[in-house]
């Protein structure tokens, strides 16, 4: 059966093209993903992943309840509270096999992780602590990608920090494809903070369905890699039930980030809501599409669409495309999409009250930014992202404050 | 402090709005500025304070007898100079408790104690009449027309500028907040010897406020300077006087 099921993942990833049309084309909206030899066995190098997690540790002040090495090592820590534990993806039962093809038959990236990986993490949790996970990818050769199941149990909470560091050459693939699924009254959030090294290709991917009055709750905060890709793929099954994802993107140097979020009102009296805050600098370019749909019957939902970027330089380039279709009639559904250069009134306001030009503008586009982080629920999250997003802003504002300079937590080889 | 500006010709764009306007204003004087719409006043403002869409294309502005011409906006109010905006920007995400303090330490070059800074916007937003709360809010963001103005007076109290210029302070708000705004900028410009030169149309804002010099602008020209008794005549005749004087 397993046998059976990498071959079809496997099948699928292959035949499965890339998007192809001219943007992704003229802006570089595409990596290759590595081959990888399912029949290879891997050895674990612990001294290499526990120096670098203690390092991070450090650098951050966040103590990590489970790291994840090159997609294959789970470490868990003996005080957490949330349930982390990893199956063998050979050992998945057949149901889970199932639902995951079906994931996979619309996704070249999820298709990839079906078939190439070899760990599928199970988190459960209960009560309000949150549960702190450090992704280290540091081998173009060594790395595969990783699989991770969230159920929110009725009434249960769940928060879930997501930390991810790299560090290799423009052959290095970091990927994780998470399922989540909440049931009735279940609050489940994720939040992932991709801080990848500036060489390396990296790629996030969820899929998600709130069942009852569930709630799926997502935090992207996109600060780092050669190539950013992730989609959010989330469904309101429930009468009642809300999704809600916040997408801060911050390009810089000569990276492209392609992020797509795909929200679905499926029942009645089901919200959705889907903020975007994105800045581009340098010479980076972002594509960057919201895509809502509320299905006929779904009376009394709610779908919501907000996308706002700042261009920082002049030869970054961001592409914000908000986009719903609405079957049903009584419903409210509002989307809304603005980007820009830096306001020179805002910026001169500023400086009329004796702030340099960098600083202002340094000021703006942390307080766009500062509109999507400050929604992270977890006090010790939203605190570690303000200080990466700042970190980010700042490094091309030379007049700008360094107290917020974590630079260290970056894996350049 | 002395601000002079001597013989200015400013354009925007392609225009030329100023042709020729000569001032000169001293730390703790009051100085009026009144001219019908479009006669060169918020211009001038921006001029003074240095916004990039506003170019000198002749004479200067000097402070202490230094032209100020070349200074970027954010050299000008380190020198002392404050510009009180008649619409202020909104600055989503940039608190404005955030915002005042790292202005109040770039203007004064130095480290502000954020509990004598809270301690003080507390005191100016009780004499303000504004809830005190605007401070727990993005920059201007929501505020209404008349937090808005009363929002850039409890920035000036703060920046203690030595020259300030205040465009249309009065404009857009009742009667009741007109009397709050200009005893304020009285107590504050006393209380720190600021110059203040005040833009405004109308008079009613006058009735609470002693200027020692009145200066009326058409057309890009200064054709009148004198003292206050031409508020008077411009409530009963309009500008018409001045304006055909400017011809």
């Amino acid at each position: 059966m397993y046998n059976n099921f990498v071959e079809e993942a496997v099948r699928m990833y292959r035949e499965l093209p890339y998007e192809n049309n001219e943007l992704y084309k003229r802006y570089r909206l595409k990596f290759d993903l590595p081959e990888i030899d399912n029949s290879r066995s891997y050895t674990e190098n612990v001294g290499r992943w526990s120096n670098i997690a203690e390092s991070v540790s450090k650098d951050i002040r966040i103590r990590f309840d489970a790291v994840i090495y090159n997609g294959r090592y789970l470490h868990t820590s003996d005080s957490t509270k949330t349930s982390i534990s990893a199956i063998k993806t050979s050992d998945m039962p057949r149901e889970m096999m199932e639902q995951k093809l079906f994931h996979s038959s619309d996704d070249k990236f999820a298709a990839y992780t079906h078939a190439y990986s070899k760990l599928s993490i199970e988190i459960t949790g209960e009560g309000d602590a949150a549960a702190n996970i450090l992704f280290i990818t540091d081998s173009e050769s060594e790395s595969l990608p990783i699989q991770l199941q969230i159920k929110g149990r009725t009434g249960s909470k769940i928060l879930i920090n997501e930390f991810y560091v790299s560090s290799g050459n423009n052959q290095t693939v970091c990927g994780a494809m998470h399922e989540i699924i909440a049931h009735n009254g279940s609050h489940v959030e994720l939040t992932m903070l991709h801080i990848e090294g500036g060489n390396v290709n990296a790629f996030s991917l969820v899929k998600g369905e709130a069942h009852g009055s569930g709630i799926i709750k997502t935090n992207l905060i996109s600060a780092g890699g050669r190539m950013f890709r992730h989609r959010n793929d989330l469904v309101a099954k429930g009468k009642g039930s809300t999704l809600e994802t916040n997408d801060t993107i911050i390009g810089f140097g000569s990276q492209s980030i392609d992020v797509g979020t795909n929200t679905r009102n499926a029942e009645r009296a089901t919200n959705s809501n889907s903020t975007i805050r994105a800045i581009v600098l340098d010479r980076s370019s972002a594509f960057i599409k919201g895509f809502a749909k509320i299905e006929k019957g779904c009376s009394g939902s709610v779908s919501r669409i907000n996308e706002h970027g700042l261009i920082g330089d002049k030869d970054a380039f961001l592409y914000l495309i908000p986009d719903m279709s609405i079957d049903e009639s009584d419903v409210i559904a509002t989307h809304s999409s603005a980007s820009a250069p830096i306001d020179a009134e805002k910026v001169f306001y500023m400086q009329s009250r004796g702030i340099m030009d960098s600083t202002a503008q340094f000021l703006i586009m942390n307080g766009l930014i500062s509109e999507t982080i400050s929604k992270i629920t977890d006090n010790e999250m939203r605190m570690v992202s303000y200080s990466v997003a700042a970190d980010r802003v700042k490094s091309r504002s030379p007049g700008a404050s360094e107290a917020h300079n974590i630079s260290e937590l970056w894996l350049h080889k | 402090m002395i601000m002079e500006i001597r013989d200015l010709y400013a354009s925007v764009g392609e225009r030329e709005i100023l042709h020729g306007i000569s001032l000169k204003v001293a730390q703790g004087e009051f100085h009026v500025v009144m001219g019908p719409n479009g006669s060169g006043k918020t211009t001038l403002a921006k001029a003074i304070m240095g916004h990039p869409g506003v170019k000198i294309t002749g004479g200067e502005i000097l402070v202490d007898g230094k032209s100020i011409n070349d200074l970027s906006p954010d050299k000008r109010a380190k020198l002392g100079l404050f510009l009180q905006f008649q619409n202020p920007v909104e600055i989503n995400g940039v608190g404005f408790v955030n915002f005042i303090k790292a202005a109040m330490e770039s203007v004064s070059g130095g480290t502000i104690n954020t509990k004598e800074m809270m301690n003080d916007i507390k005191g100016y937003t009780s004499k303000l009449k504004i809830d005190n709360g605007i401070v727990g809010r993005s920059l201007n963001d929501g505020f209404s027309g008349g937090e808005k103005k009363k929002g850039e007076i409890l920035q000036m109290a703060l920046l203690k500028p030595k020259i300030a210029i205040l465009d249309e302070p009065d404009s857009g708000l009742d009667i009741d907040a007109i009397k709050v705004v200009a005893e304020n900028i009285n107590d504050v410009s006393k209380k720190e010897n600021i110059g203040l030169v005040m833009i405004t149309h109308y008079n009613r804002i006058l009735s609470y406020m002693k200027p020692q010099f009145v200066h009326i602008l058409v057309d890009g020209r200064l054709v009148y300077g004198g003292g206050a008794e031409a508020v008077d005549e411009i409530e009963k005749g309009g500008y018409d006087k001045y304006i055909n004087k400017s011809v």
